[in-house]
């Protein structure tokens, strides 16, 4: 077995964030310790860790980490069998009544969708051993190149829904994602999002990154058209120590410029197959005064753990696009259980709603909607830790003012401003 | 390049509203209609509080 990738980084991690202490004199009313939700919901299982695409803006094989390099490329049948028994163990301990799981790369197709198949049996008959009453959610996350029919057909016959990975509906649109040739995958892709969208019962959605390249418009029209039943708009994996891409533009808020005309778009859609917007979705929900179930926003308690191909036990990739190492815990499936993951600082720390926030954040008034943003775009090199607001800031501030006053008019409260004038400032925090 | 010092924008220290919730029966917009059924459901399964994998499509 490969012996598991250990950083100093997972401490240097904890070690920023543990050190700033607890705020709770500041914390408000609404303080959620992560004690109050058990237990990690999603386990998302790298099947492969090479890909067969090169998009030319992947943290996880042009960023700083380079851990990928030792990891076995697919994940061996012993870890397979290990990785389900900790699941089970851990699911049937916090009495969960429900579980995630994610089957990811690198390119998880690369494995095979039968291998994909058996990785997802051998957790749910595990899980059903010790946890009968539990119910296990599959999805596999794919670029979409290598899904044919015979697979779609094999994973959607074992309970196993579909995520696709495309940054628009038009070639021009997905012009990053190329192969390692520099070829476009868009043909490939095309074909998977017009299979995908013949068997709504195994699509699960889309994911889009952001580029400010394109029009927001074309984006969202275009990804209509394909037919998905639930789409989310991606921020770059970006930090304060490296450029987020387009932050040298003249506005401010150059994120939001691109996600507000795609909101007006998606608000204004009233037609039958209208996508759920996950990013647009929470927010509002939030504002509703619901809990975010998203890690891009909200104060949630994180509830994901990753499973690398050699049983490493790490946090989420995009932290890999902080520094090398970053995701590491030092833990794996072998020696440690899911609950001393738990435990570890980094994943503490994003299991403690606002008592992990800067100060600024949480002198902000949307703390509670934004929630800091993404984790990983909190990073600050020049600290080494994570108690910073988001690289993406004010374009968070400006996304979520735009979805309120949207809310406000819907709800008859008239603008933000004229809603306050007649309810006093002492409506809110 | 630093993180960044709050007040740059007029509405900086704007609190936000705190709406009520309808139900999503009770309101005309059918995207907002869309998300207080999603909130219900949620909220009654007891899955309300988690948060998810912003790299991995939901299941449905």
């Amino acid at each position: 077995m490969t012996r598991p990738y250990r950083h100093a980084g997972a401490a240097r991690e904890g070690l920023q964030d543990g050190r700033a202490g607890a705020r709770d004199g500041r914390a408000g009313a609404r303080d959620d310790p992560a004690g109050a939700r058990d237990g990690f919901r999603q386990f998302v299982l790298k099947v492969h860790s090479r890909c067969n695409l090169a998009c030319t803006y992947c943290y996880i094989y042009t960023g700083p980490d380079g851990s990928w390099r030792e990891r076995p490329r697919r994940v061996p049948d012993t870890t397979v069998r290990q990785v389900a028994h900790g699941i089970a163990e851990h699911t049937a301990r916090h009495r969960l009544a429900r579980i995630r799981i994610d089957l990811h790369g690198g390119e998880p197709l690369l494995s095979g969708a039968g291998f994909l198949i058996s990785y997802a049996d051998t957790v749910r008959s595990a899980v059903r051993k010790a946890a009968p009453a539990t119910r296990v959610d599959v999805t596999v996350q794919t670029n979409g190149t290598l899904l044919t029919e015979a697979a779609l057909d094999r994973l959607a016959a074992a309970g196993i829904r579909v995520g696709l990975s495309l940054d628009g509906g038009t070639a021009a649109l997905n012009a990053r994602r190329v192969d390692h040739a520099g070829r476009s995958s868009w043909r490939a892709v095309r074909r998977a999002a017009e299979l995908l969208a013949s068997r709504p019962e195994a699509y699960a959605g889309m994911l889009s990154t952001i580029d400010l390249a394109t029009d927001p418009r074309e984006v969202y029209r275009s990804l209509r058209r394909l037919g998905p039943p639930s789409l989310d708009f991606l921020l770059p994996h970006a930090n304060w120590a490296g450029r987020a891409p387009g932050r040298h533009r003249p506005s401010p808020t150059p994120y939001a410029d691109w996600l507000v005309p795609a909101f007006e778009l998606w608000w204004a859609d009233r037609e039958e197959g209208r996508p759920r917007l996950r990013l647009f979705s929470e927010i509002l929900a939030m504002l509703l005064g619901a809990e975010s179930a998203t890690e891009a926003v909200g104060l949630s308690p994180l509830a994901v753990v990753v499973i690398d191909t050699d049983g490493t036990i790490e946090q989420v990739d995009a932290l890999k696009s902080a520094y090398d190492g970053a995701p590491a815990t030092g833990l794996d499936v072998f020696r440690n259980s899911f609950d001393e993951a738990l435990r570890h600082p980094g994943i503490a720390a994003r299991r403690q709603g606002l008592r992990a926030l800067a100060d600024e954040c949480l002198a902000c008034p949307v703390v509670r909607v934004c929630g800091g943003g993404n984790y990983a775009h909190r990073y600050a090199a020049r600290t080494g830790g994570f108690r910073h607001p988001s690289v993406y800031c004010a374009d968070l501030e400006r996304l979520i003012r735009h979805l309120a006053d949207r809310l406000a008019t819907e709800l008859d409260h008239g603008p933000q401003e004229a809603f306050l004038a007649n309810r006093g400032t002492d409506c809110c925090n | 390049m630093s993180p960044p010092t709050r007040g740059a924008s007029p509405s900086a220290d704007l609190p936000l509203p705190a709406f009520p919730r309808p139900a999503f029966d009770s309101v005309r917009h059918p995207v907002l209609a869309a998300v207080l059924a999603e909130i219900d459901e949620r909220e009654a399964s007891g899955e309300a509080g988690s948060a998810y994998y912003s790299d991995a499509a939901d299941p449905r």
